[in-house]
């Protein structure tokens, strides 16, 4: 059956109805005639718009800008545009995303140009869409990027970290669950050149003691992904060589809880495991050496000491053999002062650390006890207690004498002669102090810095002044002990301070 | 790589060198109305700026190219190369503002300046007024983005035809205002946030400053700025709307040309 065909409306009806915006414009854009469905969009009447607009004039600046370097000069060169979009302002200021088309009608100057225009908002949602999508996908290639770098310089710090420190790679197989292990690993088990080690052969060499704790130490790294282990065992090489081998391993799993990856080093500590305990071998055998040598020589020593006392009383002695007594006595009070000092030395320097016992002191009393027990020591100098403060303290009252002992032992042979030494006992809230001081010369700038260290003294060799440095030394040991520290502070003009300060209260 | 591929060079006619310089947004077919009036006494240069038009699009270095000056560079070599003494350069908007800078760095080489639709500064400032506000060029930026599809890779498809224009090749209406996208923004940038307003009086070339008498990207102050600013100047006023009177009023354009071109002597 034919079609019934219906009449049309007239072309100016079409023309208004049309289902797109249509316009006509001269040349220089002024609008010469305009559809309703146009008109019904921008919300401003023909009238409004015909010969009173020009069509720039309903486009933002920015599109102004645009239309003035590429849609004028297109249109004149090429004589058509499509699929321009611009954002056409509503009469409310609204802004409609728009594409044009745009032919151009020229007879010389009187030429006309016609355009049509659809609203694309739908299309414009989907181009933003696009453009961010593609935005997202440039931001994701330099992540991507960044991150090809950073894992590049994580494989290449971790090469370098592999043949510095002489660590062999390993890591599991997850298809089959076993471990393969870099050929460099053949030197572990005492070949001379590189071959394949499978997990079975390299099994193989583990020391039969050793096996079933590694192997129950492997499969714990396996059930627990998070975190790294690391084990130790022995492995007996084809060279007669027993080697200690510390084993690192972390396993990956993938989204399903299947070992996807397992990461594992191997490091050879035989050296160093021999080396240390060379090393406390020796601070051991020193330790033992000096206790029983300092032990065996203080008996000796406090005969000498007892015999000469006992020689000492009365007065009978002629006046050159008493004075002979007397440095009988002080040297011997020397020689075990220097025995307790080395056996001190050697526990804090190689041993265990200098053992204390803190209890509740009386600060400044204990320091006054100290100093009046020290002052017969130095017939013909001025010896001083000062007291700053109030308080209560915790220390061992015994290493507390020893301290201010060689304090003042250092101040008295170093600082002028015709000056005081003064030992002042701080005590505040929570540091308690102990100083003491001496005028005189300063001790040298290149000195200071290592004082502490055993075996610096302050004077030249040859000097009788001063026996062994190890006083200052074993000052630092007995601070350190306490958590406290020692400082030292020493100019022309103030003279020469050691300062002891260490917590009052120790929880 | 040469300079001759790098701008896409053309050169006509014999004489003295006329440059032509093209601004933002389309390349050296702007003048394609104009430039031909002028090969019968002159040797006519005409280039693109790199990343538009047909220039050679690897040598576009974002860095260079972040500042006029960069441009200004490219235009002292194509005048080495190509023209035999001090040259009159024509500049079609931001193009007049790189020859500005190019004679700048080297007068010797500038005969005369024909700034057409020259602005040193788009922005307002102050008591200037430029014509745009900052947003306006924001506003441009986004233009520009959301054409990317759409002028990128199939600008105007000669749908319609060009029916008035035969001569003009399939080739050129597909090559002719397209441009990357990301160099169209970081040019449409430079353009429209450059201020050159400080080395006007720096000029000692004979300046013709040719206005239309309607065009928003640089209006009539704009023109009586320059005009006030650079030393050697002359101002003509074209009967023409809009900001290409090349294109759209090329006889009237001519016209002021060759009255600044007498002046000088040719």
């Amino acid at each position: 059956m034919p079609e019934a065909l219906p009449a049309l409306p007239s072309a100016d009806q079409l023309f208004d109805e049309f289902p797109c915006g249509l316009l006509v414009t001269s040349l220089r854009g002024t609008i010469l005639k305009v559809n309703r469905t146009f008109c019904h969009w921008v919300g401003w009447s023909s009238e409004e718009l015909v010969e009173r607009k020009k069509l720039q004039e309903l486009f933002t600046m920015g599109g102004r800008i645009f239309h003035q370097t590429h849609w004028v000069p297109t249109l004149q060169m090429q004589g058509s545009l499509a699929e321009v979009k611009f954002e056409v302002l509503h009469r409310d200021g609204r802004k409609l995303p728009m594409m044009l088309n745009a032919t151009r009608r020229s007879a010389g100057a009187s030429g006309y140009d016609e355009i049509t225009l659809t609203i694309a908002e739908e299309r414009n949602k989907y181009e933003q869409e696009l453009l961010s999508a593609r935005q997202r996908a440039d931001a994701l290639v330099t992540q991507e990027r960044a991150a090809q770098r950073n894992l590049q310089a994580a494989q290449s710090r971790l090469l370098q970290a592999v043949r510095v420190g002489a660590l062999f790679l390993w890591d599991v197989d997850p298809a089959t669950g076993l471990r393969r292990y870099d050929p460099e690993i053949s030197r572990l088990l005492g070949y001379a050149t590189p071959r394949q080690v499978d997990d079975a052969l390299f099994q193989s060499f583990v020391m039969a003691a050793d096996a079933e704790a590694e192997a129950a130490a492997f499969h714990q790294a396996l059930r627990e992904p998070e975190r790294v282990h690391t084990w130790s065992y022995r492995i007996d090489g084809v060279d007669g060589m027993r080697r200690m081998v510390t084993a690192s391993g972390q396993a990956f799993l993938d989204d399903d809880g299947a070992l996807s990856e397992f990461v594992g080093v191997l490091t050879d500590i035989t050296e160093s495991t021999r080396l240390r305990l060379a090393a406390e071998d020796r601070a051991l055998f020193a330790e033992q050496m000096v206790g029983i040598v300092s032990h065996d020589l203080r008996n000796p020593l406090s005969a000498i000491l007892t015999g000469a006392t006992v020689m000492g009383l009365g007065n009978d002695l002629p006046e050159m053999k008493a004075k002979a007594l007397a440095r009988v006595v002080s040297s011997t009070q020397r020689a075990r002062r220097l025995i307790d000092e080395l056996l001190d030395f050697t526990l804090a320097r190689v041993g265990r650390g200098l053992a204390v016992s803190v209890q509740p002191i009386d600060l400044h009393q204990l320091v006054a006890k100290i100093v009046d027990e020290l002052a017969p020591a130095f017939p013909g100098r001025v010896l001083k207690h000062r007291e700053i403060g109030s308080g209560s303290c915790a220390a061992d009252p015994d290493r507390m004498a020893q301290l201010v002992g060689n304090l003042v032992g250092n101040a008295m042979t170093y600082g002028a002669p015709s000056e005081a030494v003064t030992v002042t006992s701080g005590l505040a809230a929570s540091v308690a102090t102990i100083a003491v001081h001496n005028q005189g010369e300063p001790i040298p700038a290149h000195l200071l810095a290592s004082i502490f260290e055993p075996m610096v003294r302050g004077v030249a060799e040859n000097s009788p002044a001063r026996s062994v440095g190890l006083g200052l030394f074993i000052v630092q040991a007995i601070a350190t002990a306490h958590a406290g520290q020692v400082t030292v502070v020493s100019t022309l003009q103030d003279g020469t301070t050691f300062e002891f300060s260490f917590p009052a209260r120790r929880d | 790589m040469t300079v001759s591929i790098r701008n896409n060079v053309h050169v006509e006619g014999s004489g003295p060198a006329m440059v032509f310089a093209h601004g933002f947004g389309c390349d050296q077919n702007m003048w394609r109305l104009l430039a031909p009036r002028f090969a019968s006494r002159f040797k006519t240069i005409s280039f693109d700026q790199v990343g538009s038009g047909k220039s050679d699009l690897s040598a576009y270095d974002a860095k260079k190219y972040d500042s006029l000056a960069g441009y200004a560079d490219d235009v002292l070599e194509i005048i080495e190369e190509f023209a035999d003494g001090p040259v009159l350069f024509v500049g079609h908007s931001v193009g007049a503002m790189v020859g500005l800078l190019a004679s700048l760095k080297s007068p010797h080489l500038f005969a005369g300046h024909l700034m057409v639709g020259p602005s040193p500064c788009y922005v307002n400032d102050g008591d200037y007024q430029g014509g745009f506000a900052r947003a306006d060029i924001d506003g441009l930026l986004e233009m520009l983005e959301s054409n990317y599809l759409g002028w990128s890779s199939n600008m105007a498809p000669a749908i319609m035809g060009a029916p008035d224009q035969p001569e003009l090749a399939v080739e050129l209406t597909n090559s002719f205002c397209r441009t990357d996208p990301e160099i169209a923004k970081q040019f449409a940038r430079v353009t429209f946030l450059s201020d050159n307003r400080k080395d006007l009086p720096r000029v000692t070339t004979p300046t013709l400053i040719l206005q239309s008498e309607e065009d928003i990207i640089a209006p009539l102050s704009v023109g009586e700025y320059l005009h006030d600013t650079i030393p050697n100047s002359m101002l003509r006023v074209v009967e023409n709307v809009g900001h290409c009177p090349h294109l759209s009023a090329p006889s009237a354009s001519a016209d002021a040309m060759d009255e600044f071109l007498a002046s000088l002597g040719h």
